[in-house]
């Protein structure tokens, strides 16, 4: 147990990192700068020199992590994705269905042949609305984490690198947001801002920087006491310089890492925010709203709450394959 | 005593950030575009009425007078009243806090009680299928939307096979049991996916240490070995973890209790925004937050007493 000697201090909010379910511990993907969270590798033993991460597929389905051969989580979450976007972008085309055509006659149809998931109350065809509504949160699922990640690894870099009065305000701020529960933060921004994809973004990334924040800040305090910074600084290149261009890169694996399954988190939460009707506005089929409107029809109707669903842990799946798959691949580079 | 000092180290170190975010959810108000007087009261609200709102709130005051005005508020304990129910907040609150923090003890409860078998078993049976089968299950949950596998389990076990009532709270603890058990086993299933892999992380560990070793070596068979030597500092972990999940558990109540109708702080936050009842929506928010922080509070002070080499940190 040798990842839990942390004093209790580590454990506050202002040493921890609380990550999202599921999000990177959720799948084994930890920094070394969470030692609580991370495990250790039982396979090689603590002598190989780097933070050995187990995750599901580097243990499952690789024998040894060191042989280079095409990752096989990798691969299958890889091609998971791609069927996904493949669905998104060709099924709408191919679907002899309108998303929102309504068809009085085949109403709440069980799954069969005309309807492979079935229809809604209006006649829908559901596989046709999962399809779009995959275009629709793998989009935002993309989008709503590429803010975070590049003001949240800046920040929390510039924090760590220049320390002072800059860390300080820094860390405060990533503090007080932490404080507050992710998903109930989330909902009240969006709760006063109104419905709609742009408000979901602008919550979303209000809030999920902090994790990418901390995460750069730890690897950065570790990387400026290298050798290689204070050679720079020898040779008179300028800090931010160094920060930019040596520091930051190498900084930033743990939170690429994080940002395969921070895209999961991100999934979730516009689905769960569908779900509550603070997210996209009806009638585009989001699957969280999907599933919220299906509620009404559990005894008669099971497809047309249960389908989306169907397709949020696919995708939750690949993109958590894709993420432990690339996490594997950058712990055997001895990052 | 070291551990005094620890602990008021602590508290110290969490004051500062609880005043901190009373001021962010303060400002979580600003973000209504318009007036915020005007949004609350409604369209057909006179504008008498969103005037003498706007006397009471100070909205013609400079905001740090702002701020006073609610901080003084919520001290003296005035946290508005619910449009909605038309009674005080502090009268409804209570009952609200009871059944979100039932569910949220109930579905940490059931998570270990998921989680501590299944990481003995994927540990002792290292690499082989067990624990491979393990830990795939352990995948499914991560990926999949709390609320969704919440109506999975309603389907299921509520509607087709009726063990289980499909909404409310119960009367009396038994039927609150009863009630709960869907609902926490759906609040869990995430919690109980994380722990399973740490503990089953945490137990192998353990088991590579040269005191248990020492055990084996002694002659202990397997059984006392692992209930005695190596299940316990194992398990210690779990404290710290809970107090580090927690903060999701909260999260995730907001949804489940709107899926399974509960009367909880989670659905009458979500009815609130709905019902542009807007006071109520920033003091929720202000009690899970500070409801969070103490609970984290309250397991890095417990910690020590279990791990003693942290006193002396």
């Amino acid at each position: 147990m040798r990842g839990e000697e942390r004093s209790g201090s580590e454990w506050s909010a202002h040493g921890r990192s609380p990550l999202p379910p599921a999000a990177a511990e959720g799948t084994g993907l930890t920094a070394g700068r969470r030692p609580a969270e991370s495990r250790r590798s039982n396979q090689e033993g603590p002598g190989v020199g780097v933070d050995p991460i187990t995750t599901l597929a580097g243990d499952v389905l690789l024998a040894s992590p060191a042989r280079p051969r095409l990752h096989p989580g990798l691969a299958a979450g890889g091609l998971m994705l791609l069927a996904l976007v493949g669905a998104a972008l060709l099924g709408p085309a191919l679907s002899p269905y309108g998303p929102n055509a309504h068809d009085f006659e085949q109403i709440l149809q069980a799954p069969g042949l005309a309807h492979p998931f079935g229809t809604d109350n209006f006649g829908r065809d559901v596989l046709t609305r999962v399809l779009y509504g995959a275009a629709i949160d793998l989009r935002i699922g993309v989008l709503a984490v590429l803010f975070p990640f590049l003001f949240g690894s800046v920040v929390g870099a510039a924090a760590g690198y220049y320390g002072g009065w800059v860390d300080t305000l820094v860390m405060r701020a990533v503090d007080v947001i932490t404080a507050v529960p992710f998903l109930v933060l989330v909902i009240a921004i969006v709760a006063f801002l109104g419905p709609g994809e742009v408000n979901i973004f602008v919550a979303i990334g209000g809030v999920g920087w902090v994790t990418y924040s901390r995460l750069v800040r730890g690897e950065v305090l570790r990387e400026k006491n290298l050798e290689y910074v204070a050679a720079g600084r020898a040779l008179g290149f300028r800090r931010w310089r160094l920060l930019l261009g040596h520091v930051l890169p190498n900084a930033v694996p743990p939170a690429v890492i994080f940002l395969a399954s921070d895209v999961v988190l991100v999934i979730l939460t516009t689905a769960s925010l569908g779900f509550l009707g603070l997210g996209v506005r009806p009638p585009a089929p989001e699957w969280g709203m999907m599933i919220s409107d299906g509620r009404e029809f559990l005894s008669n109707g099971w497809w047309v709450a249960t389908m989306p669903g169907f397709a949020c842990m696919y995708t939750g799946l690949a993109f958590i394959l894709l993420g432990d798959g690339i996490a594997d691949l950058l712990r055997v580079r001895g990052q | 005593m070291p551990l005094l000092s620890y602990a008021g180290r602590r508290i110290g170190q969490t004051l500062p950030v609880a005043l901190l975010v009373t001021v962010l959810i303060f400002l979580l108000i600003k973000l209504l575009p318009g007036d915020p007087a005007a949004a609350i009261l409604g369209d057909r609200a006179s504008d008498e009425a969103v005037r003498a709102l706007h006397r009471q709130w100070g909205l013609d005051r400079p905001l740090p007078t702002q701020y006073g005005i609610y901080m003084r508020n919520l001290v003296t304990g005035n946290l508005g009243q619910s449009l909605r129910y038309r009674t005080p907040v502090t009268e409804l609150l209570p009952r609200r806090t009871a059944v979100t923090s039932f569910l949220v003890v109930y579905s940490m409860v059931l998570s270990i009680l998921i989680a501590v078998p299944l990481a003995i078993v994927a540990a002792t049976h290292r690499g082989r299928w067990p624990d491979q089968l393990v830990r795939g299950l352990i995948t499914i949950p991560l990926a999949s939307p709390a609320f969704w596998i919440g109506i999975l389990l309603l389907i299921l076990f509520a509607l087709e096979l009726r063990w289980f009532p499909a909404a409310g709270y119960g009367e009396g603890f038994a039927g609150h049991l009863r009630h709960l058990f869907l609902p926490a086993l759906t609040l869990s299933h995430a919690f109980a996916a994380v722990l399973t892999r740490n503990l089953r992380s945490a137990l192998i560990d353990v088991q590579t240490t040269t005191y248990v070793d020492f055990a084996r070596a002694k002659g202990l068979d397997r059984r006392t070995v692992l209930f005695r030597h190596v299940l316990r500092p194992a398990l210690l972990p779990i404290v710290t973890l809970v107090g580090v999940r927690l903060s999701y558990a909260i999260g995730g109540s907001v949804v489940i209790e709107t899926v399974f109708s509960l009367p909880g702080l989670g659905s009458w936050m979500v009815e609130s925004i709905l019902a542009r009842d807007y006071m109520v929506v920033q003091t929720l928010t202000l009690a899970f937050a500070l409801g969070a922080m103490l609970i984290n509070l309250l397991t890095d002070l417990i910690y020590p007493l279990f791990d003693p080499r942290v006193r002396m940190g």
